[in-house]
């Protein structure tokens, strides 16, 4: 994309945030100063959490991850679902794209806008991700022990999900079943399995020994984590590229 | 002639529809009626006219403009509304004229504000609390409001009440009043062709059936009644979309033959008559 068509790109924003409010760069914004507000919360939860440094080890990225993915759910549909085919209410047939096509813009303008929003939302939740694996190895080189092996598990089971729903709008096949399934999926994911490891694990030497069990998701914690996600973005911008960008139609975006 | 919209061999191929080859001309100063069954492909080449999908062969041409090559200068002459409200439905009504006003180069806020007046749509609400009948109206208002040269609307008077659907019409004739517009108006509801169109084309199963003026149809063609024993091997055949009662047969034929039905009486098809009966004479064919 040069210069110019990302121009003209972003001017359909204009358009996308007059009908639904919030800009992409002020949504990746958002999530970025929430990112480091949850950073300076996993501080102050592990320095005060003395004795149980265990749970706060692994509390802590948990924590960041539940309040990113919000984030997450939030700019994306405040600013991409609507560009992925979300309908506009679910029980109306049309999506936002039907107005885009309706208004007098360049198809290829708006498919590049879609490239952009998808890229940087790829981007701040990559980001995101990488910063739980920072933040697990300061705690870790603070003192404190660090369940890696589960992070590992939990950052692994996450990309899959992501890939499931990051196809599921690209190819357009999120339906009504996908969207509960996905959905459910994603609220198990990053809300009731941190309370369950609370409740159902118990201890801090529970945790531990399943923890030691999970030795082989070490490779997608600490550096070796954030080189994965990297290598994620990565393939998820060639997507991007291949299915988005400079297209001349929008009608893969349409019923 | 001045053609404000002109399709020329179209063609559109789903895995199980296809459009094939449709040519439609819709002149200025007229009303031109797109009718079919539900299914037919009315919305694909409403669609195809608004580059929504891909076509995959043709040519379409609005106001002498190739609509894809010209696809900016082509939207500022089109109004499109659609069978149900494309805006965005948490959006103010403000928003979305601000949105319009932005976007196309004759966009006449006071134009818009006078419809939203004259229909009592309080531009601060939502596109959400507005019933279906005036959610039409916005877009009827947002269609106009940009000084278009070409209508385009997809089953619009659909779930209106009778006297919004009157209301439309009005709008319709007076838009086209001036010989310099056009409207294309697809609709299943024919009634509605009855009242002001003044061509129609009719599709079936994605190919174009017939494609005339109003008069045209009624000089080709005439709907028949009368007793079965009129009918006979030679003259049955040439019936289109024959149904035979007890009481006795209706059907509709070209009028060039119907010197050979004698005792029938005639009356002149409407666009609900060009529609059943070619539908009927498809299912038997098929």
């Amino acid at each position: 994309m040069t210069s110019e068509e990302r121009k003209r790109a972003l001017d359909v924003e204009k358009y996308v945030t007059g009908i639904i409010g919030i800009k992409l760069k002020d949504a990746v914004k958002t999530a970025l100063i929430f990112d480091i507000l949850c950073i300076a919360v996993m501080f102050t939860v592990s320095l005060s959490m003395g004795d149980q440094s265990y749970a706060a080890g692994i509390l802590s990225p948990l924590f960041i991850m539940i309040v990113n993915f919000l984030i997450y759910g939030l700019t994306s549909a405040a600013s991409i679902k609507t560009m992925y085919n979300f309908k506009i209410e679910s029980s109306c047939s049309v999506n936002i794209n039907d107005f885009l096509c309706v208004l007098p813009i360049k198809p290829k303008d708006v498919c590049n806008y879609s490239a952009i929003c998808f890229e940087a939302i790829s981007a701040v939740t990559a980001l995101a991700m990488s910063l739980i694996h920072i933040a697990a190895l300061i705690t870790n080189n603070m003192g404190f022990n660090t369940f890696f092996n589960l992070i590992g598990l939990y950052l692994f089971i996450s990309m899959i999900f992501r890939i499931v729903e990051y196809f599921c709008f690209v190819f357009k096949i999120k339906n009504g079943f996908w969207g509960a399934f996905i959905g459910g999926l994603f609220m198990a994911m990053f809300m009731f399995i941190p309370i369950g490891f609370l409740d159902g694990l118990g201890t801090v030497e529970e945790i531990s020994e399943f923890n030691d069990r999970l030795h082989i998701f070490s490779a997608f914690s600490g550096i070796s984590g954030i080189i994965i996600e990297i290598i994620f973005l990565a393939f998820l911008i060639f997507i991007c590229e291949i299915r988005f960008k400079n297209k001349n139609s929008i009608s893969w975006n349409l019923k | 002639m001045n053609d404000i919209l002109s399709i020329e061999n179209l063609s559109k191929e789903y895995k199980d529809f296809k459009l094939d080859n449709v040519n439609i001309s819709v002149e200025a100063g007229t009303v031109h009626g797109l009718i079919g069954q539900n299914g037919a492909g009315k919305t694909t080449i409403i669609r195809l006219i608004m580059n929504m999908i891909e076509k995959n062969g043709g040519k379409i041409t609005v106001c002498g403009m190739d609509n894809i090559e010209n696809e900016i200068s082509v939207k500022n002459k089109i109004g499109y509304v659609a069978d149900e409200s494309y805006f965005f439905y948490n959006s103010k009504i403000k928003k979305i004229a601000a949105v319009c006003a932005e976007a196309y180069d004759d966009w006449d806020s006071e134009k818009f504000s006078g419809f939203m007046k004259k229909w009592e749509i309080d531009e601060n609400k939502k596109v959400s609390a507005l019933s279906k009948g005036m959610q039409t109206k916005l877009m009827v208002a947002a269609a106009l409001s940009h000084d278009p040269e070409l209508l385009i609307l997809d089953e619009p008077t659909a779930g209106l009440d009778p006297v919004a659907r009157i209301e439309i019409l009005d709008i319709l004739r007076e838009f086209v009043s001036d010989g310099k517009r056009a409207v294309l108006f697809s609709t299943h509801i024919t009634g509605d062709l009855d009242k002001i169109a003044d061509a129609i084309t009719l599709i079936i199963n994605g190919s174009i059936r017939e494609s005339m003026s109003v008069d045209e149809i009624e000089d080709k063609y005439a709907v028949i009644s009368g007793a079965n024993s009129i009918l006979n091997a030679q003259n049955e055949p040439l019936t289109i979309g024959l149904r035979k009662h007890e009481s006795g047969f209706d059907a509709m034929i070209k009028r060039a033959d119907l010197d050979k039905f004698e005792g029938v009486s005639v009356k002149n098809p409407n666009a609900e008559n060009l529609l059943t009966y070619s539908i009927w004479q498809n299912g038997k064919e098929n």
